[in-house]
């Protein structure tokens, strides 16, 4: 997906609707419900939230925080719109999104950012957005979108309840297919 | 298949160089022809980090063991 002006737009109204209530419309949480909360909403625009990958972002909007009480997302809004308010996010951080040029869809969208997680070092949300993504593509049924998230080549190997399939082709024809 | 509902959870995620590996539980539920699936267990995943991206290399799931039946005879 890329960061665009409208799917940062999107975003920005994503947000507003749906998280502003306790982060404020600027993302520093100064709100009279973060105020009244036990656990004040993080400040999304502090300096220690610089650094924090694609991935982190998604992960947590997707799965909620539920020490803090923050809501998990995945069933309320579409895995583009998650996107699109992680990508906004990052515009109110000062930061580029990692796929702000890939052009990818929103699909492949974490393998790209965890390349770059892998460098840092930080790639634990990375990982389980990769996996969320995953099972997200299977229940759809998408195996262009489970392709891309599996290397799809002869070196991949699944086993299931004792029955090993080697290679994506074999994989997608004979597992999936 | 289809309303299939695929979810993981207790996901335990470990890195090292440019290799990154997870343990998970898993649950599904789906219909297929007539029938209705519902099934889980446990698995590992060993993911890559390369130029590509973050890519599955390695997928193993193991269903857990289903109750005996009521009546079934225990077999040595």
């Amino acid at each position: 997906m890329i960061a665009s002006a409208e799917t940062i737009d999107v975003g920005r109204k994503l947000f507003g609707n749906h998280c502003a209530s306790c982060h404020g419309a600027d993302g520093k949480s100064k709100t009279d419900i973060s105020a009244a909360m036990k656990k004040r909403p993080t400040d999304l625009t502090a300096k220690e939230m610089r650094g924090i990958t694609d991935g982190e972002i998604y992960w947590e909007g997707a799965n909620g925080i539920t020490k803090s009480g923050m809501p998990a997302f995945k069933t309320k809004a579409s895995i583009q719109d998650r996107w699109k308010v992680t990508l906004y996010l990052k515009h109110l951080m000062g930061e580029h999104a990692h796929a702000e040029h890939s052009g990818e869809s929103a699909d492949s969208h974490a393998g790209h950012s965890q390349a770059n997680a892998a460098a840092s070092g930080n790639s634990d949300a990375d990982v389980r957005a990769v996996l969320a993504q995953y099972t997200s593509a299977v229940e759809r049924g998408d195996l262009d979108a489970i392709g891309k998230l599996r290397s799809n080549d002869e070196s991949v190997t699944v086993i299931g309840n004792g029955h090993a399939n080697y290679g994506w082709a074999d994989y997608r024809d004979n597992h999936l297919g | 298949m289809k309303n299939v509902k695929y979810a993981l959870s207790d996901i335990k995620v470990n890195t090292s160089g440019h290799l990154a590996w997870a343990t998970f539980k898993y649950s599904i539920t789906a219909d297929f022809r007539e029938r209705h699936i519902e099934g889980g267990g446990m698995g590992t995943a060993v993911l890559q980090l390369g130029p590509n991206g973050c890519q599955i290399m390695h997928w193993h799931t193991s269903s857990a063991r289903r109750p005996a039946a009521a009546g079934a005879e225990k077999k040595n």
